[in-house]
């Protein structure tokens, strides 16, 4: 790892944290309030039975909407910061990136507000994707298969709007990575991206393959130990939580490194 | 519940080798041999003596009521073709000058009948719209001992509530035998009874009498979104005749079967129950077990052997606590039957000896226990109206109440305080769930009040179901859990095969519990509210060095009193108990420790499930919260990672 990556890595690790606590906050505040002033604090959350996370979502929900406000706000402007962290971690992943901060950090806020904007459409797309796609499969397996139940075909549209979301996903991070190394503009990139696949499909999707993986891994074991941990160790929870925040980065600079060797890489039918 | 032993013969071969070593291990054998016989015996003379307590119990006392029918399922049509005998006998202390039958298939002669307004379905179920009508067409109702068909003479102003007037005053203890004829057809299936593709779910299918009070009233009601059981006990003769390839779960047990011209015939036998009801269809395939004595039958779609299984383990499970707990359960068989995904709205139901079940075992890896829940719950209504069978009609929250309460309090024991969800370090109870619902009505009215003056499904459902059972659950937490134990046991033994009412229950607790409990269980029922706080309180130094003196004030809005307790937590960090015993909207109470009092809890093992709001029972410094930052920031990091680019 470079030292560009490695600043670059650290600097995107900041902002998934950052947004993590404090987009945490006023969802925090909301279910304190409902907790008031017990002396055992947020420890009755987890209390054996639930009478107290109950009571939590139950009073919570009154008062959910302008939190959720908050919380949707919070995560706009952790979307920008996180556009500019990934620009950052792009330009930091070519081979031959300055070492200097503000040459490959001048270049990443050069590209913020497409990286930006490319990042809201994929956030759209996926939120439609995991709203619409299980429902839509649903009704179509429904139709093809009276006798199976709707909420399995439910479960079965899920996973395949998933999927079909994770390959967005890729595809958008091979268009993110036109824009910050070509400057091929939205739609350019996005068109570079889908030949970039079709042309180095099992390099770009095994590495990203990895990347998922790693991730749901680390995540998985994350959140293993902070739910076990929760009750007994809140802060032990707390700082597997910043941990956590690290593994998608990691993750990520990883994938990045692969994309680059591939782009760098001499054309398969040159 | 007999257990299966080890068959004396084996015993024989381990104490003859036994003799072959010592005379000391085979003196042992003899005697585990003798014992071995003994048991067998033993064990054979109670299963006898259960079997012959079951017949019995249920042929004990004739209900005044029986049935013999035969129902020709017309598959094609939708239509169940019955003729047979109603027989009653005036139970009641006056001659009876007419009789009332209820006919409650008529409710779906008519797609805009009030049973179908879909603003009532709002939270509950039902609210599908009616593309097949039904109707319930009486042809001949004829009585042998006054020689007259009475059908033409009845009073169908109310086609689901029919008044019959007799020629002649029918005297107590006096019987009429009444030759029947009619054709049931049945609805597309949108609430409880009717078809759906090849599924058919016969109930209220027959016109039924209502029931006699003892003072010779007659109770009787149309039918409702909300209510439909209440009869008297009585013998129902059944012959079900469908094409062959259907499979049929009825109340009661098959006792012969024939097969004929490509018809089956099955005729079930059930005594001392309130109604009959059935299901049929082509699709249905069959597991079975032994519960005790009682055999318990599941019927289920093709591919939903997982769900049957869980169900007949749950229904095992449940008879056997059930019965513990209530008394036996007093028939030869349960059926369970399971209806395909395009009816389901014949699931979650009860009828005498027969449930209908629904629900998936998806969620069972985060410990959601839909299906378990749903089982229980109706098996629970085999005693809290059918065997203890109340007036659902008059007073649903009795049964309906109960149900609950057993169904939560099986949860609990079964799988403790994480019984409806356990996963991401978060545990769930029944009973946590059913406080939340139950508070979501409070200042809902009265729990004890008529089915009919419930607004919509969600007020039925708090009301009927939740409020009841959590102020049992609230009651037996601050009374004593074996208290209330007792208490339902002995009501569900008074009660056994008779129609209590609320007063009932509540003079029970009153005996079993105590004259608070009986007091706040009456309030309750007649809606009273609970809204317990701590105001504030203040420590002093003491006369004496080292104590200190401090005041608690405590306040309550809502009559439902009961006893409060509450936790001084001392700044040294001890820990004290108070109670605040006394009537009142508020009070104060002194306290004595060793330090100033830092924070006080009001309920801190939360007995008071019906108090309305938790964030006022804690005063004292707020706390710092890394728990819910760390839970809520993993949540959001995860969000992040699947949804953000």
């Amino acid at each position: 790892m470079t030292r560009a990556t490695l600043v670059a890595s650290v600097f995107a690790w900041a902002v998934r944290a950052g947004f993590a606590i404090l987009g945490a906050r006023p969802l925090v505040g909301l279910a304190a309030a409902v907790i008031g002033e017990h002396p055992r604090g947020d420890a009755v959350v987890w209390d054996e039975g639930g009478a107290w996370l109950l009571e939590v979502a139950d009073e919570g929900r009154a008062a959910l909407r302008p939190v959720m406000v908050e919380t949707a706000g919070g995560a706009f402007v952790g979307l920008l910061a996180w556009s500019i962290a990934i620009g950052a971690m792009l330009s930091a992943a070519r081979a031959g990136a300055s070492s200097d901060v503000r040459t490959w950090g001048g270049l990443a806020l050069r590209r913020a507000s497409s990286l930006a904007l490319i990042g809201a459409l994929e956030l759209a797309a996926k939120a439609a994707m995991f709203l619409f796609s299980g429902a839509l499969v649903g009704f179509a397996w429904r139709l093809v298969e009276p006798t199976s139940r709707g909420p399995n075909a439910f479960v079965v549209g899920a996973g395949l709007g998933a999927c079909a979301a994770w390959l967005l996903g890729v595809v958008i991070e091979l268009a993110r990575a036109e824009l910050v190394w070509v400057d091929a503009g939205i739609w350019g990139s996005l068109v570079e991206a889908r030949a970039w696949l079709r042309a180095r499909s099992f390099e770009v999707l095994r590495a990203a393959g990895v990347r998922a993986l790693t991730v749901a891994l680390g995540l998985g074991l994350v959140s293993h130990v902070v739910t076990g941990s929760l009750p007994t160790h809140p802060y032990v929870a707390l700082v597997a939580v910043l941990f956590g925040a690290a593994v998608p980065v990691v993750a990520r600079a990883r994938f990045h490194a692969a994309l680059a060797a591939c782009f760098e890489a001499p054309p398969v039918n040159p | 519940m007999a257990r299966p032993r080890t068959p004396p013969t084996h015993r024989a071969r381990l104490a003859h080798r036994a003799l072959g070593h010592a005379l000391r291990l085979a003196v042992a054998g003899l005697l585990v041999l003798l014992a071995g016989v003994l048991a067998g015996l033993a064990e054979g003379g109670s299963s006898r003596t259960a079997a012959r307590g079951h017949e019995r119990e249920v042929t004990a006392r004739r209900g005044p009521v029986r049935y013999t029918l035969e129902a020709r399922l017309d598959d094609a049509r939708h239509e169940v073709h019955g003729r047979g005998t109603i027989e009653w006998r005036n139970d009641g202390a006056i001659p009876q000058r007419e009789l009332w039958l209820h006919a409650y298939l008529e409710a779906f002669r008519d797609s805009r009948a009030p049973l179908l307004e879909p603003d009532m379905a709002r939270g509950f179920r039902g609210g599908a719209a009616l593309t097949h009508l039904g109707g319930l067409t009486v042809k001949r109702l004829f009585a042998r001992e006054l020689d007259v068909d009475l059908w033409p003479r009845a009073d169908r102003s109310e086609p689901t509530d029919v008044r019959v007037p007799l020629p002649r005053p029918v005297a107590p203890g006096e019987t009429l035998t009444m030759e029947v004829e009619f054709i049931a057809a049945l609805p597309s299936l949108v609430l409880r009874t009717g078809f759906a593709g090849e599924f058919h779910m016969v109930a209220q299918w027959f016109p039924k009498l209502a029931k006699v009070e003892p003072d010779g009233r007659w109770a009787h009601f149309p039918f409702r979104r909300f209510s439909e059981f209440y009869a008297n006990f009585g013998d129902y003769d059944v012959t079900v005749e469908v094409p062959a390839p259907m499979v049929v779960g009825a109340t009661g047990a098959p006792v012969e079967s024939s097969e004929q011209d490509g018809r089956r015939r099955v005729r079930y036998l059930a005594e001392r129950v309130h109604d009959f009801a059935f299901a049929a269809w082509s699709g249905f395939e069959e597991i079975r077990q032994m519960a005790g004595d009682v055999e318990v039958v599941a019927l289920f779609p093709r591919g939903e052997l997982e769900e049957a299984e869980l169900e007949l383990a749950t229904a095992e499970r449940g008879l056997r606590h059930y019965s513990e707990r209530y008394g036996a359960y007093p028939y030869r068989r349960l059926t369970l039957v399971r209806p395909p995904p395009e009816a389901s709205a014949a699931g979650g139901m009860e009828y005498p000896t027969l449930v209908t079940t629904g629900g998936s075992t998806r969620g069972r890896a985060v410990g959601v226990r839909a299906l378990e829940a749903l089982v229980l719950h109706e098996l629970a209504h085999q005693w809290f109206q059918g065997i203890v069978a109340s007036d659902e009609n008059r007073s649903p929250a009795l049964d309906e109440g109960l149900a609950t309460y057993a169904e939560i309090e099986a949860m609990d024991a079964m799988w403790g305080g994480a019984s409806v969800f356990d996963a991401l370090g978060l545990r769930v109870s029944s009973e946590a769930v059913s406080r939340i619902v139950a508070k979501g009505v409070a200042g809902g009215g009265p729990l004890d009040r008529p089915a009919e003056t419930h607004s919509d499904g969600r007020s039925y459902v708090g009301l009927v179901y939740a409020r009841p059972a959590t102020l049992l659950r609230m009651l037996a937490k601050i009374y004593g859990e074996d208290a209330m134990r007792r208490a339902l046991r002995r009501y569900a033994s008074e009660q056994r095969f008779a129609h209590p009412t609320p007063s009932d229950l509540v003079e029970v607790v009153r005996r079993e519990v105590g004259e608070q409990a009986a007091i706040a269980l009456r309030r309750g029922f007649e809606g009273a509210r609970l809204d317990a706080r701590v105001v504030r309180f203040a420590s002093r130094k003491g006369s004496s060095r080292a104590s200190w003196e401090g005041t608690v004030a405590v306040a309550r809005e809502g009559s439902l009193e009961v006893p409060v307790e509450l936790e001084i937590w001392a700044e040294s960090g001890a820990r004290s108990r108070l109670v605040w015993d006394a009537p009142g909207s508020d009070a104060s109470l002194e306290w004595r420790g060793d330090s100033p009092i830092a924070a006080v809890v009001l309920d801190p093992e939360g007995k008071l499930l019906l108090d309305e709001q938790r964030r006022n029972d804690s005063r004292g410094a707020p706390r710092p919260t890394p728990r819910l930052y760390g839970f809520f920031g993993l949540a959001l990091s995860v969000v992040a990672e699947v949804l953000w680019p």
